[in-house]
């Protein structure tokens, strides 16, 4: 009678003596590399802690975030207006900057040199002439 | 505070129960894979490809759902590997100078007819090479369900879940297997 959930027959116990002897007589290679493949996938699940520090640490920052713009809202009018010229004066430099025509001469510096030098030419040759 | 600390038990007690489950079973699915694989270095990539996906989606299952979860992967595992080898043994067998030299290089490539070789027998002794010699031959379902119940201690209800089939399947598979392993070891043992 073959098992099936009860008495295991005799040809069942000597098949699975033998396979626990086999197991009993892995390598100590084996077994280290076994234990190691182990201890990689139970630090899988000691990692979940990461994940779960994620989830208490992201509110509290999102918090504070709106806590720092509240309070930059909220600063008194008379510390805006005295910060209001530097924003004005360097408003107008970047304006400077951003003018087309200011970076075409500079990108055309060589030539307005060769003008220059050429201008000088020409008063000197006048000159004496 | 006290609930952050508890969920850290929580997944330290996860963690302390999945590895005294792994390394109660971890040597004897080593022995399982490398019957149905015929090589250390497959089988032990089954392994760990089974215990790191165990840890990974299943690590909060109740603990009584492993054995036939973890056993369940390990064989899906067994069979993808198997099917990568016919594909290749298939592949080889079109370029046939090629393929000779690699069936003499690779023992898996007719592992089911092949003697165990003398390491095994060094290692499991003779009774045990010719065990496993002649599960190899069995058909993959047989030998499933024979190292499942008796290697592994399963009752049919786990042996059922980790084979992904009905019981009755599992009980019919098992007792073919045994009726063909006492018919060929009879005389052995």
């Amino acid at each position: 009678m073959v098992n099936d959930g009860n008495d295991p027959t005799g040809f069942e116990r000597r098949s699975k003596a033998v396979f626990e002897a086999s197991v009993d007589g892995l390598s100590g290679d084996i077994r280290s590399r076994l234990a190691r493949a182990r201890h990689r996938a139970v630090a899988e699940v000691r990692s979940t802690r990461a994940p779960m520090a994620r989830r208490f640490w992201m509110p509290a920052a999102g918090l504070g975030a709106a806590a720092l713009a509240a309070i930059l809202f909220a600063l008194p009018m008379s510390h805006r207006e005295r910060a209001l010229p530097a924003p004005v004066a360097s408003a107008e430099d970047m304006a400077m900057l951003l003018n087309s025509e200011d970076l075409d001469m500079i990108e055309n510096m060589d030539f307005y040199s060769w003008m220059d030098s050429e201008a000088a030419m020409e008063v000197s040759g006048d000159v004496r002439s | 505070m006290q609930r952050r600390s508890g969920a850290k038990e929580s997944v330290l007690d996860q963690a302390h129960e999945l590895e005294r489950f792994l390394a109660g079973v971890e040597r004897r699915a080593f022995r399982f894979a490398r019957i149905a694989l015929r090589n250390d270095d497959d089988a032990l990539d089954a392994v760990q490809d089974a215990m790191l996906r165990l840890a990974r989606h299943y690590a909060g299952r109740p603990v009584e759902q492993w054995p036939p979860l973890f056993h369940r992967i390990l064989q899906n595992r067994i069979r993808d590997v198997q099917r990568r080898h016919q594909v290749r043994n298939r592949f080889f067998a079109w370029l046939p100078a090629v393929g000779d030299d690699d069936e003499r290089a690779d023992p898996r490539a007719s592992a089911a007819a092949e003697i165990p070789d003398a390491v095994d027998q060094l290692m499991a002794g003779e009774a045990m090479a010719l065990l496993e010699q002649h599960l190899a031959q069995l058909p993959p379902r047989q030998q499933q369900a024979f190292m499942l119940r008796n290697f592994e201690g399963l009752d049919v209800a786990q042996t059922a879940s980790a084979m992904g089939c009905s019981e009755g399947s599992v009980k019919t598979h098992y007792s073919r297997a045994v009726h063909t392993l006492r018919g060929k070891l009879g005389d052995a043992w």
